[in-house]
C-alpha cells in the first residue's frame, strides 16, 4: 500500500505535534502571544545550526567586504596598486610569502586582498539582478496566476521562450550591445532568471485565489486590490526570499564564466577575471589567482546554498499549517 | 525473531484442513510466498478456531513524538485485546492518541514518533519487536489498514484495479492476469458496481463513496487477520456511511476479522462495535462491551460524551458541553488528565494519575470516583 | 426581534448556478456543472432555516451565492423586502401565472405589463440586480461562517485584523480605536478573550477558531448569517459549545440563520423550518416538525435512517438506499432520486416532479407522494423494512442482498 499511508502518518503526527504548540503555548517557551508565522519560521531557522553556520559565514564576508571597502586595513590599495612594468616580475608563491599570504599576480597585487575586493563585486552583482528580477517575477507570475485564462496562457508561453534560450547568450548578446557595466550585467541576469521565481509567484496567486480565507475576505466585500496586497503577497513573499538568497550563486557563478569569454567588468577585481587571468598562468605554475578566487567562492556559494535551503525549509508553510486531522 | 515460522498458523490465519496443506518449511525474510495461492476461507471459521485467543492483545502501547517544542505523549500506556471476529470501537476526540495507536501498531507512526513500549502480539508475533521486513511482509497481509481519506491513500497514478493487484502481488504468488481477475472480485464484494469497468478508473475519476470501497478492498485482499479502520466513513456521506458500515461487518462474518474501529463517531460505534475503548489524552479511560458502556458509562469524560450528541427524534435534549480544551500532550498535568474539566474532580483526583481498573466483566475504567462507587 | 406577520428577509426565487466545463484548446465549454439547479424558499425574520444534504448537493455553492460570491445564473434574491413589496411580488407573481395562461394580444399586454412591474421591484430589491455599488453596501446585511476553521483563516493575520477586516472595508468606525473597540466587543460576545485581538489563528484551537470566523462575520452586525456546516469539522464535545453561542448571539443581535448542515440531528435542533436538497434542487420543505414527523420524501427518510444512533440496543437498520449521489454534471432525466429510490416507477423516470404542496405549508417533490399520491403512514417503517432494499427500477448491476433479520 502506497505513499498514502507516508502521508496519513505525517498528518497524525503534526496534529499531535501541533498540540504541543498551540495549546497553552509551548513545552518550552511560556507564552506565545503574538507569535505571527514569521516568527515561528525565525525561530526554526534559529534551531538550524548549519544555518546559523552559514548565516555567520556570509556576515562574516559581508562585513569584510564593507569594511575592505573604506580602504582600511590597506586592502584596497594592495588590490590595486600595480606596477606599470612588468607582467611577471614579483609573482610570488602563495604560501605566506611575508605580507602576502596568497602572493601577488602579474601587476604586483595582492591576491587576498583582491579575492576580497571579489566579495564587494559578488554581492553587488548579486543584490542588483535580485533586485531587477523581483519586480518582473511579481509581476508576470502574478498576473498569470491571479487573471488566469489567456494570461496565464501568454505568460506561460513566454516563460517556455526564456527558458528555451540559453540564457547565457542572451546575457552576452546584451552585454556587447549596451556594455559592460553593473547594472547591464545585472539586468541581463533578471531578464533571463526570472522564470523560476515567476513560477512560483503563479503557483501561490493560483493557490491563494482558490482558499477560503480569500473567498472569506471577499465574503466581507475586500476587493482585489485589498486581497492581493493583504492576503497573498505576505504569503508569496517566503517565496521571494528564498530566490532571492538562492540566485546569488547563479550569479556569481555566471560571472566567471562571462569572464571566460572577456564580457566582465574592466577595472573591477572580480573573482572571474582572477580565475580567467590563472588560466594562462597556471602552466608556469602559478596558482595564486587561481586558488584564491576558488576559496573564496567555494566558501561563498556553499554559504549561500546551505542557508538559503535551511531558510526554504524554515518558512515552508507546509510545516506549520498542516491540515488538522483527528488523531 | 529472525522470521522463524510461527507453526500455530499453518496456511495464513486458516486451520489446515485435509487437501489444503501449505509447504511446511521456515518462512523465509521475503515477503512473497512462493507456490502458495490464497487459500479460501472456510465456512465456519470463527467455530473452528479458539474463541479464547484474542487476534491481536496491544499491551502497555506508549508511542511519542520527540520534537523540539518537547516530548508530546501521544499515546502514553494503552491496551486491549481484539477477539476474533470481533469489532473494538476505539473512540477519542481529535488529540486523543487514536490514530497514533493504530499507526504504532502497524510501524508505520511517522518520525519524530517513535514506540517507548508495549507490545502488539499479532498470533504470537510481536510487531514492535519484528525487524522491518517482515513487519513488511505482514502488513497487508495479516493485519491491514483502511484510512480516512481515500484520496490520498490511493496513489493518483494507478488505476484502481492495478492497487489492489499490488497488494496481491506483495503477498501471493499469483501471476499476472490472476492477480487482475482477483481484484475485479474484490471490487465486486465490495459492492462496487461494473468492477471490470471500475477497475480501470482512476482514483479521481471515482466518488468518495467508491474510492472508499476501493481502499477497503486493498485492505481486504489478502483476507487479513486484523484490519485498522481509521475514521472510513468520516469523509463520506451519511448513507454512504452505512453502506461501507454494512460491508465491513459482512466481510467480518463472512472472513472472522477481527476490526478496530478509530473513530470519534460514537454512533457508528454503537452500531457497529462489540466493545468500546474510549481514549483521551493518550491514555484509555473507560472500556468495555459497547450496550453496557453506552448503557452505564462510568467515567465522566465518557458520560459527557455520549451527553454531548445530537439525536434526531430528541431534539428537547439538553446537550452536555465539555469546557476547557484537551492539555497539552507535552506539558501533561499531575494526576487525572481529564480533571481540570471534569464537573466531578477532587483535589486526589489531581495528586495521582488513576490507574486503568478491571471492574469485571469486561469493563475497566480509569477514575477514582467511578472505581471507588463500584468498589462500595 | 420576532417575526414581523409576512417580513421575509430572505425570499429566494429559482435560484441556479452553473460552472462550465472547460477543456481542449481553445478552451470550450465541454459540459455544466449544475450546481444549484432551481432553489427557491422563504426566510421569515428571526428564524432559522435549515438546509441538509450531502456532498454534491449544492448546498455551499448555494451558500455563497447567497452572499454574493457567485453570480447565479439564474433567479433572483429578494433581500429585507418591506412587507407591503413581498406582497406585491407575490401578487405579481400569481397574476403573472394567470396570465400566462390565458391567450390573446390583450393577455400578453397585460401579462408584459406586470413583467414589467416585476421588473422594477426585482431592480429595487433583487440583490442580483443591484449595481456594483448597491450591492457592496448591502454586503453587509447578509455573511457568511465558513465550515472550515482552519483554511478560512489568514494564518500570517492577527485575529484583530481579521475580524476588523470587514469594519475597514466598509469604513465603519471613525478611528483606529473605535474599530478595535469594537472587535473586541465582538470577540467577548462570541466567547473569546478581547486580548487574542494580538495572536494569530494557529495559536488557538479548532472551535476557537471558528469563533473567531463568527466574529468576523457578526463585526459588521448583519442580518443575516448563511452558515455553512459550521460544526462539521469540530469535535463532537466543542459542538454544543458552538451551537450554544449560535443560539445566544441570534437572539442578542436579532439575527436570521441560514443553517447548512449534512447532519440531520444538529439541523432538527437548531432550525424552525428545513429544506432538503438533493442534486441542485430541494426536494422537500416543510416547519422542522413536519418534516421529521411525515418524512415525505424517499431520500428524507433514507437520511434519518441511515444516520447512526448512539444507541447500541437499537438494531443496525442496513444501508437504507444503494450507490451514491451521482455527479452534478450529469443528473439522471426525471426524478433525479430515481436511480436510488426503493419506490420509483417509470413515471419517476420520465418526468422530473415540481416541488409540489403536499400539507399546509409542507413542500415535497416526489410522484409517489402528495399531491399526487396518498402519503403512507406518519411516521411509516423504514423504508428497508417496508421495501426490501434496492430499487424497484433496477439500474445497472447493483449486487442485490438478501435483508439482515
Amino acid at each position: 500500500m502506497s505513499g498514502g499511508m507516508v502521508e496519513k502518518g505525517r498528518d497524525g503526527g503534526s496534529s499531535a505535534t501541533r498540540g504541543a504548540t498551540e495549546l497553552g503555548g509551548g513545552a518550552k517557551r511560556g507564552r506565545e502571544r503574538g507569535m505571527s508565522p514569521f516568527r515561528l519560521s525565525m525561530r526554526r531557522l534559529a534551531r538550524d545550526r548549519s544555518a546559523m553556520v552559514a548565516a555567520a559565514i556570509i556576515t562574516a564576508f559581508i562585513a569584510t567586504a564593507l569594511v575592505a571597502g573604506t580602504g582600511a586595513f590597506g586592502i584596497k590599495e594592495a588590490a590595486t596598486v600595480f606596477n606599470e612594468n612588468s607582467l611577471d616580475t614579483m609573482r610570488y608563491l602563495p604560501v605566506g610569502t611575508e605580507g602576502h599570504v596568497l602572493g601577488t599576480d602579474g601587476f604586483g597585487r595582492d591576491v587576498l586582498a583582491r579575492s576580497i575586493m571579489g566579495i564587494r563585486t559578488a554581492l553587488y552583482l548579486g543584490y542588483l539582478a535580485g533586485l531587477m528580477t523581483v519586480p518582473i517575477a511579481l509581476l508576470l507570475g502574478a498576473v498569470a496566476g491571479w487573471y488566469g485564462g489567456l494570461l496565464d496562457d501568454a505568460v506561460t508561453w513566454l516563460m517556455s521562450v526564456v527558458v528555451a534560450v540559453p540564457g547565457i547568450l542572451l546575457i552576452m548578446s546584451l552585454i556587447q550591445i549596451v556594455g559592460k557595466s553593473f547594472t547591464t550585467m545585472a539586468f541581463a541576469f533578471a531578464v533571463t532568471g526570472w522564470v523560476g521565481l515567476a513560477r512560483v509567484v503563479r503557483g501561490a496567486f493560483l493557490q491563494a485565489r482558490e482558499s477560503e480565507y480569500v473567498l472569506a475576505a471577499r465574503a466581507l466585500g475586500a476587493g482585489d486590490a485589498r486581497i492581493v496586497f493583504r492576503h497573498v503577497l505576505p504569503n508569496v513573499f517566503h517565496f521571494v526570499t528564498v530566490n532571492f538568497v538562492l540566485q546569488f550563486v547563479g550569479v556569481v557563478k555566471s560571472e566567471v564564466f562571462l569572464a571566460f569569454v572577456g564580457l566582465t567588468l574592466v577595472g573591477e577585481a572580480t573573482w572571474g577575471s582572477m580565475i580567467d587571468a590563472a588560466r594562462s598562468e597556471v602552466s608556469s605554475g602559478r596558482w595564486q589567482n587561481l586558488i584564491g578566487p576558488t576559496l573564496f567562492m567555494g566558501i561563498f556559494l556553499m554559504a549561500m546554498t546551505v542557508f538559503g535551503d535551511s531558510l526554504r525549509d524554515a518558512l515552508d508553510p507546509k510545516l506549520k499549517n498542516a491540515e488538522e486531522v483527528r488523531s | 525473531m529472525t522470521g522463524e515460522r510461527d507453526t500455530a498458523s499453518a496456511p495464513r490465519g486458516g486451520v489446515p484442513k485435509p487437501g489444503n496443506a501449505g509447504p511446511v518449511a521456515p518462512r523465509s525474510a521475503a515477503p512473497v510466498d512462493a507456490a502458495r495461492p490464497l487459500p479460501a476461507r472456510p465456512a465456519g471459521l470463527a467455530a473452528a478456531l479458539s474463541a479464547e485467543a484474542p487476534v491481536l492483545d496491544v499491551r502497555n502501547l506508549a508511542a511519542w513524538y520527540f520534537t523540539d517544542e518537547g516530548t508530546v505523549k501521544a499515546v502514553d500506556g494503552v491496551g486491549f485485546k481484539l477477539g476474533k471476529g470481533k469489532t473494538l470501537g476505539l473512540v477519542g476526540e481529535s488529540g486523543c492518541g487514536k490514530t497514533a495507536t493504530g499507526l504504532a501498531v502497524l510501524g508505520l507512526l511517522p518520525p519524530p514518533g517513535r514506540v517507548v513500549r508495549g507490545e502488539a502480539v499479532l498470533g504470537r508475533r510481536d510487531l514492535l519487536r519484528m525487524p522491518e521486513a517482515d513487519l513488511a511482509a505482514m502488513r497487508g497481509r495479516d493485519i491491514a489498514m483502511i484510512f480516512q481519506e481515500p484520496m490520498s491513500a490511493l496513489d493518483p497514478l494507478m488505476t484502481a484495479g492495478e492497487q489492489i493487484a499490488e497488494c496481491l502481488e506483495m503477498h501471493t504468488a499469483l501471476d499476472r492476469r490472476e492477480r487482475a481477475e482477483k481484484a475485479v472480485e474484490l471490487l465486486a464484494s465490495v459492492g462496487v458496481p461494473e468492477p471490470a469497468l471500475r477497475a480501470k478508473a482512476w482514483p479521481h475519476e471515482l466518488s468518495g463513496g467508491m474510492r472508499q470501497r476501493v481502499v477497503i478492498a486493498m485492505a481486504l485482499a489478502c483476507d487479513p487477520k486484523v484490519v485498522i479502520a481509521d475514521e472510513p466513513t468520516t469523509a463520506l456521506d451519511v448513507t454512504v456511511q452505512a453502506q461501507i458500515l454494512d460491508l465491513i461487518e459482512d466481510t467480518q462474518e463472512r472472513t472472522g476479522m477481527g476490526v478496530i474501529l478509530v473513530t470519534h463517531d460514537l454512533a457508528a460505534v454503537a452500531q457497529a462495535a462489540d466493545e468500546v475503548a474510549v481514549m483521551y489524552a493518550g491514555v484509555l479511560v473507560e472500556t468495555g462491551p459497547v450496550k453496557d458502556v453506552y448503557a452505564h458509562p462510568a467515567h465522566p469524560y465518557t458520560k459527557a460524551l455520549l451527553g454531548s450528541i445530537p439525536v434526531v427524534g430528541q431534539a428537547a435534549r439538553q446537550l452536555v458541553t465539555i469546557p476547557g480544551r484537551v492539555p497539552n500532550l507535552a506539558r501533561l498535568p499531575s494526576g487525572c488528565r481529564f480533571a481540570d474539566r471534569c464537573p466531578l474532580a477532587e483535589s486526589a483526583c489531581r495528586a495521582v494519575e488513576p490507574d486503568l481498573v478491571d471492574l469485571g466483566a469486561g469493563r475497566r475504567v480509569r477514575c477514582i470516583l467511578a472505581t471507588g462507587r463500584a468498589a462500595r | 426581534m420576532i417575526d414581523d406577520g409576512n417580513g421575509f428577509l430572505v425570499d429566494a426565487r429559482g435560484l441556479e448556478k452553473r460552472f462550465p466545463v472547460k477543456a481542449g484548446f481553445p478552451r470550450r465549454t465541454v459540459a455544466e456543472v449544475r450546481a444549484v439547479d432551481g432553489v427557491s424558499f422563504e426566510v421569515r425574520r428571526g428564524r432559522t432555516f435549515g438546509l441538509v444534504g450531502e456532498s454534491g448537493c449544492g448546498k455551499t455553492t448555494l451558500a455563497r451565492t447567497m452572499v454574493g460570491l457567485y453570480r447565479p445564473t439564474a433567479g433572483s434574491l429578494f433581500f429585507d423586502t418591506p412587507a407591503d413589496k413581498v406582497e406585491l411580488v407575490l401578487e405579481l407573481r400569481r397574476k403573472i401565472a394567470e396570465a400566462g395562461t390565458v391567450r390573446g394580444p390583450a393577455a400578453r399586454a397585460e401579462l408584459s405589463g406586470l413583467e414589467e412591474r416585476l421588473e422594477v421591484l426585482r431592480r429595487e430589491y433583487d440583490v442580483y440586480s443591484l449595481p456594483k455599488r448597491k450591492l457592496a453596501a448591502r454586503r453587509r446585511e447578509f455573511q457568511l461562517v465558513f465550515q472550515d476553521p482552519w483554511g478560512s483563516l489568514d494564518p500570517r493575520m492577527t485575529v484583530g485584523h481579521i475580524v476588523g477586516e470587514g469594519l475597514a472595508v466598509h469604513g465603519i468606525g471613525g478611528s483606529r480605536a473605535e474599530r478595535a473597540a469594537l472587535v473586541r466587543d465582538t470577540l467577548v460576545s462570541c466567547g473569546l478573550d478581547p486580548d487574542a485581538i494580538d495572536r494569530y489563528p494557529h495559536e488557538f484551537s479548532g472551535g476557537q477558531r471558528q469563533r473567531i470566523g463568527i466574529a468576523r462575520a457578526l463585526a459588521l452586525r448583519p442580518k443575516l448569517l448563511v452558515l455553512d456546516e459550521p460544526v462539521s469539522a469540530l469535535d463532537v464535545s466543542i459542538r454544543v459549545q458552538i451551537l450554544d453561542l449560535l443560539k445566544d448571539i441570534k437572539e442578542a443581535y436579532g439575527l436570521t440563520y441560514v443553517f447548512i448542515a449534512h447532519d440531520l440531528a444538529v439541523v432538527e435542533r437548531v432550525a424552525d423550518e428545513v429544506g432538503v436538497m438533493y442534486l441542485g434542487k430541494i426536494v422537500e420543505r416543510a416547519a422542522r416538525a413536519d418534516l421529521f414527523g411525515r418524512r415525505y420524501h424517499p431520500y428524507t427518510r433514507a437520511l434519518i435512517d441511515a444516520a447512526p444512533v448512539p444507541d447500541p440496543n437499537v438494531g443496525r437498520r442496513r444501508a437504507p438506499v444503494r450507490g451514491e449521489p451521482p455527479s452534478p454534471i450529469a443528473p439522471p432525466p426525471g426524478c433525479r432520486f430515481h436511480p436510488r429510490c426503493p419506490e420509483a416507477v417509470e413515471r419517476c423516470r420520465v418526468e422530473e416532479p415540481p416541488l409540489a404542496q403536499a400539507a399546509p405549508g409542507h413542500y415535497v417533490a416526489c410522484w409517489m407522494r402528495p399531491p399526487h399520491r396518498a402519503a403512507p403512514g406518519a411516521d411509516g417503517p423504514s423504508l428497508a423494512a417496508a421495501f426490501g432494499p434496492g430499487p424497484a427500477v433496477r439500474p445497472a448491476s447493483a449486487p442485490g442482498r438478501a435483508p439482515r433479520g
